[in-house]
């Protein structure tokens, strides 16, 4: 057996095909429902509990996120499931006492920078958008690498000689380019369907890509247990050095040192998904998007077990794709060499190269089919909620709501292909050289951190002002600090003074929770709002859940 | 390690186990809830081009 063998044919190739005809069709039928901005982005508020969890379910179990979760647990097998315990306990608080949900919904707005307008003032929300924006677009980065990585992996893909010798002949272009145009073809399906159909056409497909993607990662699972056995699972930490203890910095898999989670890896990951799992704009945005706010309060506890699953079961394909490379030590160093010699093979492509072998022809296209859905899901929802932001928060605003709703959904479609175009040479073109998921933890806390005081302050404290607004918001950019190259800019320089001291990423994604809060904090109480009755209009919205 | 592992497994198999139970759920009711939202949303639509024909 070979590393790239592949169970993937053309039976599988038809199965993803058709799917993705299905889609184009969903996104043109839609459209006849569209008749305003609130049915384009929020489908008109009329969603009930089960097509509000279908909907969020395939937004939020992306494939990135199945590409990172099943890479921590390669990396950090049993330990990195640590970040499936705390999206359950956190949901759970959430959806008991409605905390922050409850009343954003009850607030009647479309997005979170429109409460920002309706607490501080306009420019809060135009500034909030952009940062929203920017930390959402920067977000989404690595998704199409992902995607392109796990599509390569699973299906074996290599582009045909003819296409490699047209880009050689034509733009003198030696770099493979076979994937990056499939990966571009299903951007682009995605925007069309999603310029047409706006929030409705989303639910729907999000709902076909639910049972595909539940279904798909239902039968990947009894796939790994079977291939890999309770008993190889056992060993992955009796006899492989597998890592179980979180709070443990030093990894027994790997030799290097303090290489790890330990405490202040814990500390932060749980701050950015506190604040994530109550404040993501995507998942606001479906918690806006339903009937009533106890419908949003009951939304969030009843995405507890879609949140665990997609945490913990793509955790589980990795931890047997380590066990299976383990077991198999020929595959283990050509993996390991093909690693060594860069490209596009790292940790990331474990789980779908194991996927490949394991599952049969038919069920690998059928998941297959599930993973394209879970790209599609993602990258739609993201698109609106993003260029939804851009359209009622940035630009309706600087044109003082002067915009008819038609107006709306053209600066929204508008939106959606610029942002599009924006991803497609950031994540596609352009190499970003970070780890997955530390990728994403730090962009996110760019909008996270700042949104966290603005929003949660805005609701239950009533001395909350523009300024403190403006500084916390502001203060999120700190996050940028702890994208890897700055951190190696900051640890050399510390050398380079003689200072004996060495930052993490961690360390910086605190700080910037910490400056933003208190920013937030000195700046309402150094500079009130002076604006008559205001200050407590947003905080007397509704009675407290 | 016992107690770690017992963790694990428990969170495994509420994840594995969920998903199941959940595919369910919304499979049996997300039909008939997606037939009431297409309606309603029609009525909005008919409503948007009444008001955009009527004048005010």
């Amino acid at each position: 057996m070979q590393l790239f063998d592949t169970n993937f044919t053309s039976l599988d190739w038809g199965i993803v095909v058709a799917y993705l005809v299905i889609s184009i069709f969903v996104g043109i039928w839609a459209n006849r429902y569209v008749g305003n901005i609130a049915g384009y982005l929020v489908a008109g508020r009329t969603l009930r509990i089960r097509l509000a969890l279908a909907t969020m379910t395939g937004t939020e179990i992306g494939l990135v996120t199945v590409m990172y979760s099943a890479e921590l647990g390669f990396t950090q097998q049993y330990a990195s499931l640590y970040l499936a315990l705390y999206e359950l306990v956190i949901l759970l608080f959430i959806g008991l006492t409605g905390v922050v949900v409850y009343k954003l919904r009850q607030s009647e707005v479309l997005t979170i920078p429109e409460f920002y307008e309706k607490r501080y003032s306009r420019g809060v929300r135009i500034l909030g958008g952009v940062m929203m924006v920017l930390s959402g677009v920067l977000n989404m980065g690595l998704f199409l690498k992902a995607g392109a990585l796990f599509l390569v992996s699973v299906t074996g893909f290599t582009e045909p000689d003819w296409l490699q010798q047209f880009m050689v002949n034509s733009f003198d272009y030696h770099e493979p380019v076979g994937l990056k145009l499939i990966m571009t073809g299903l951007l682009l399906l995605v925007l069309f369907y999603t310029v047409l159909g706006g929030m409705i056409s989303v639910v729907i497909t999000d709902l076909i890509q639910f049972v595909i993607l539940g279904t798909g990662m239902v039968i990947v699972t009894l796939f790994v247990v079977n291939e890999v056995g309770i008993d190889g699972f056992t060993e992955v930490v009796t006899v492989q050095n597998g890592y179980f203890d979180p709070t443990n910095i030093d990894n027994p898999s790997t030799e290097k040192l303090n290489d790890g989670i330990g405490p202040i890896t814990l500390t932060a990951q749980f701050v950015v998904l506190v604040v994530a799992l109550m404040l993501w704009p995507t998942g606001v945005s479906r918690s806006l998007a339903v009937k009533t706010p106890e419908i949003a309060r009951q939304l969030y506890l009843c995405s507890t077990i879609p949140f665990l699953a997609r945490r913990s079961l793509p955790v589980l394909w990795g931890i047997g794709a380590f066990a299976f490379f383990h077991s198999h030590p020929t595959l283990n160093a050509q993996f390991q060499s093909a690693m060594a010699a860069g490209g596009d093979v790292n940790t990331q492509a474990a789980m779908p190269l194991f996927l490949a072998k394991i599952i049969p022809s038919g069920l690998l296209g059928l998941v297959t089919a599930g993973m394209v859905a879970a790209f599609m899901s993602t990258h739609d929802s993201y698109l609106l909620c993003w260029s939804g932001v851009i359209t009622q928060d940035v630009v309706a605003p600087l044109m003082k709501n002067e915009l008819t709703n038609k107006q709306r959904i053209l600066v929204t479609r508008v939106a959606i292909v610029a942002t599009g175009i924006m991803l497609l040479i950031w994540g596609l073109w352009y190499e970003v050289s970070s780890n997955l998921w530390q990728y994403m933890a730090v962009t996110g806390t760019v909008y996270l951190a700042g949104v966290f005081p603005v929003v949660v302050c805005g609701l239950y404290w009533s001395r909350s002002s523009p300024v403190g607004a403006y500084v916390a918001l502001l203060g999120g950019l700190t996050g940028i600090l702890a994208l890897d190259p700055c951190i190696d800019f900051l640890n050399s320089g510390f050398t380079e003074l003689g200072i004996n001291l060495t930052v993490r990423s961690e360390h910086v994604m605190l700080s910037s929770f910490a400056f933003s809060l208190l920013g937030f904090v000195a700046g309402s109480l150094l500079f009130p709002d002076t604006r008559p009755n205001n200050s407590q209009a947003a905080t007397a919205e509704g009675a407290n859940p | 390690m016992t107690g770690w592992m017992t963790l694990w497994t428990i969170v495994l198999l509420g994840g594995g186990l969920g998903m199941i139970g959940l595919l369910l759920l919304v499979t049996v009711g997300a039909v008939r809830e997606l037939k009431e939202t297409l309606a309603e949303l029609s009525a909005d639509v008919a409503e948007t081009n009444d008001s955009q024909t009527t004048p005010s």
